[in-house]
């Protein structure tokens, strides 16, 4: 990626502002996806002056600022045990320091542990614009796109867990599942990198209907079958682990 | 014109937009730190700022102004230790791998206690070796790790 300028805004206002200017703009969370993409644009808009760079316990919920970077999630005890799993693995400490959580989001890509974390834990995204929205939308529509992500809200649960398959440590994931026990007792299933994005279920007792419900297709790094049935299995632990 | 302070020296030096840590670095003479796969993914390039672990090659300098940065150049004795172990176990082959692995284990000694095999492995998941196995690497942090009690 290529930029004309790069501006690093101190306040939310004025990070609109340059978004909404006009030019070709891109943001920059932890700028490390963006920084492979093959393309130039005019302005990037670096976030990382926001103070956005925060995990905060409040009743009932967690709020988690868009710029924390991932190994921040991965340690602090504020974090659900499904997102710090969802985190651990990707790539290096060093690119966990920088990587955001925003960033991950908001690239809203087919393989990511960190979505389908969030999907089963029920995430709101709050967006400096358009308000809170729930991270499903988000997955789905992927938008809004011209907006500013603040923080995204974990309401609390009593159980989590995300695993995967990786051909590797730290490769992307061949497939991830993450359950969600609320502190309502409602479990909250999702499947991500089918090679598809995430998608969510409630889970009502059985593994086998979540698993026939759920789309999975073949790539290179996997035929639909073999993810299926790491789908089941993976569900199955969580599922023993939650003692649903 | 932009400040950085690099291994206790201040340099001032003109930085393009968009340009990245490890170009400046190099372009300043400082060429301990490598450029492996420019994808964050080998550790080659890990330098640390304001005492975290950072791949430089996608780090933003202007990022780095205002903050302290350390490179393999700056590590001080701490990295000679470490330096050391890993020359007693054989492990150097190529040596390409070596100023990043050194630059993780230094972050590693000072951010974890008393880490298991398992957490040595963790953390330093991210830092590739084309030539061994890195037994000899995982030998060493365990010795300099004994030393350091």
């Amino acid at each position: 990626m290529r930029y004309k300028e790069i501006i690093t805004p101190s306040s939310i206002e004025e990070a609109y502002k340059v978004l909404t200017s006009g030019k070709t703009v891109k943001m920059i969370g932890g700028g490390l996806f963006i920084r492979l993409q093959p393309s130039s644009v005019d302005t990037g808009l670096d976030l990382s002056c926001l103070g956005l760079d925060y995990i905060v316990k409040e009743e009932g919920y967690v709020r988690i600022g868009a710029m924390a970077s991932l190994r921040c999630i991965e340690t602090s005890d504020h974090s659900p045990k499904a997102l710090r799993e969802a985190v651990r693995q990707i790539s290096g400490v060093g690119t966990r320091n920088v990587a955001t959580i925003g960033g991950s989001v908001c690239g809203n890509f087919s393989f990511s542990d960190v979505s389908t974390a969030l999907l089963s834990l029920g995430a709101k995204l709050r967006f400096h614009f358009a308000g809170e929205i729930p991270i499903k939308s988000f997955i789905d529509s992927s938008s809004p796109k011209n907006d500013i992500l603040l923080e995204i809200v974990v309401p609390d649960s009593r159980f989590s867990s995300c695993r995967f398959i990786k051909r590797t440590y730290t490769d992307f994931s061949t497939i991830n599942v993450a359950l969600t026990v609320g502190n309502d007792g409602v479990a909250n299933v999702a499947i991500g990198a089918r090679p598809h994005r995430a998608v969510e279920h409630v889970y009502g007792g059985n593994v086998d209907e979540i698993i026939e419900g759920t789309q999975f297709k073949s790539d290179f790094r996997a035929s639909a079958q073999y993810r299926r049935a790491m789908a089941k299995h993976l569900l199955s632990e969580m599922v023993k682990e939650a003692r649903l | 014109m932009t400040t950085l302070m690099i291994n206790g020296t201040k340099y001032e030096t003109h930085l393009d937009e968009g340009e990245y840590l490890l170009d400046v670095i190099r372009r300043l003479g400082l060429k301990g730190t490598k450029r492996g796969c420019d994808t964050t993914s080998c550790g080659l390039c890990n330098v640390i700022v304001d005492g975290v672990l950072v791949p430089s090659c996608s780090y933003f300098a202007h990022r780095a102004a205002g903050k302290e940065i350390v490179t393999i150049e700056g590590t001080g004795e701490l990295g000679k230790q470490i330096a050391e172990k890993i020359a007693d176990e054989g492990v150097e082959q190529c040596g390409y791998c070596s100023p990043g692995f050194v630059m993780a284990v230094m972050a590693l000694t000072k951010e974890l206690g008393n880490p298991t095999e398992d957490e040595i492995k963790h953390y330093l998941a991210g830092n590739m070796c084309r030539c061994s196995g890195y037994a000899g690497q995982h030998r060493a942090i365990r010795n300099l790790l004994e030393e350091l009690k």
